[in-house]
């Protein structure tokens, strides 16, 4: 009897471990978080349009969003879009899906558009001794995590808007330093 | 020495069962990470969290959800009563919104989107017709109505979304103390 108990007593630590185990593998070998779904249809540092399919990014009928994974371990990344559309937001996501980062075209200064550079903050440190030309007006955003995702999503409130959101999103880019 | 086998298998099937479905138990239990409640509606946050859970549960689901600098989603699968919506019924849409740029309302269902009659599925509180007073009043339901009318699913469950943008609530804590508009159920068939 005493054996039995124990074993079960056993079973409920060794249960107790294994869902802290899996706890932690679940990220490192699931293939349809954001990332991967992203990773299946545009390299690092490449605007995509997002299929909703894939990723569920939400606001359909009247919002359309690209996405672009980076990579901030060689440098900095600029992240840029021409164009006028009524209302955009961008959000900045680690490489698991966990959000860092939002702003939108009304909280974002410059007023000229989305360009915003996306650094460490060692680089940030790094930036300050020196601003290169050209980023006066550039919105910094500091991601700690290297690897993560950039969400750029346009409002299209109705179907007269369409051309205008597809260049917007079509001419993002997110671009090393 | 069979018994002490079938001991060390029970061990090991409680640990990997016990732990494994618990974690999974866990983890879906929360499909959508609700945060608040406001009256019908729940906030549908993103994960900030940044616990081993919600890793692990946007892991499993591919999902980029709204930011707090960007803007708040809120859903209900039920009327301001309680009742779970249904498209026998239509439902009016009324109320108070807080402060924001402009806000959408939408119809969800899971699964591929029935085929309605030609309708709107959403509605932007740019088109909205308003009274007098300045009120609006959203008609959702299967059949085309006057004024401002976004078209029920066949579905046999769906929600509403009410999404906020550029709203000063998305990023502080007093969600709570915000109001939302009334979903009233004004008259079924059958």
């Amino acid at each position: 009897m005493g054996r039995w108990l124990l074993a079960i007593l056993i079973g409920l630590v060794g249960a107790g471990i294994v869902h802290i185990l899996v706890l932690f593998l679940v990220p490192e070998v699931s293939d349809h978080g954001p990332w991967e779904e992203l990773a299946a249809s545009a390299p690092l540092q490449v605007f995509a349009r997002v299929d909703e399919d894939r990723v569920a990014v939400g606001g359909a009928p009247f919002f359309h969003a690209a996405a672009c994974r980076f990579d901030l371990g060689a440098g900095p990344v600029r992240v840029r879009a021409e164009g006028r559309v009524p209302f955009w937001s961008m959000a900045v996501f680690d490489r698991f899906g966990q959000n860092v980062f939002g702003v939108n075209d009304r909280t974002a200064e410059g007023g000229g558009g989305v360009d915003l550079l996306l650094l460490t903050p060692t680089q940030m440190v790094e930036l300050q001794k020196a601003v290169p030309e050209g980023l006066e007006r550039t919105v910094y955003v500091e991601s700690a995590p290297e690897l993560g995702i950039v969400v750029l999503r346009a409002f299209m409130p109705d179907d007269t808007w369409k051309g205008l959101v597809d260049r917007f999103l079509g001419s993002a880019s997110c671009r090393p330093l | 020495m069979i018994v002490f086998i079938l001991q060390v298998a029970t061990a090991f099937l409680i640990a990997f069962c016990g732990g494994t479905f618990s974690l999974l138990y866990v983890l879906d239990r929360n499909v959508s990470p609700v945060s608040v409640r406001v009256g019908a509606w729940s906030a549908l946050a993103a994960d900030v969290g940044g616990t081993p859970y919600s890793r692990a549960r946007t892991a499993r689901r591919a999902a980029l959800p709204l930011g707090p600098g960007e803007g708040i989603a809120f859903a209900t699968a039920a009327d301001s009563d309680g009742r779970p919506l249904t498209s026998d019924c239509r439902y009016t849409v009324a109320g108070t919104v807080p402060p924001n740029r402009f806000w959408t309302l939408e119809v969800a269902s899971d699964g591929p989107a029935a085929a309605t009659a030609a309708g709107p599925s959403a509605i932007t509180s740019l088109d909205l017709l308003r009274d007098e007073e300045n009120d609006f009043a959203v008609t959702i339901s299967p059949s085309p109505s006057p004024g401002n009318w976004v078209s029920a699913p066949q579905a046999p469950s769906w929600r509403l979304v009410l999404t906020l943008y550029d709203t000063s609530i998305a990023a502080s804590a007093g969600v709570t103390d915000v109001v939302l508009p009334r979903i009233v159920r004004t008259d079924c068939r059958g």
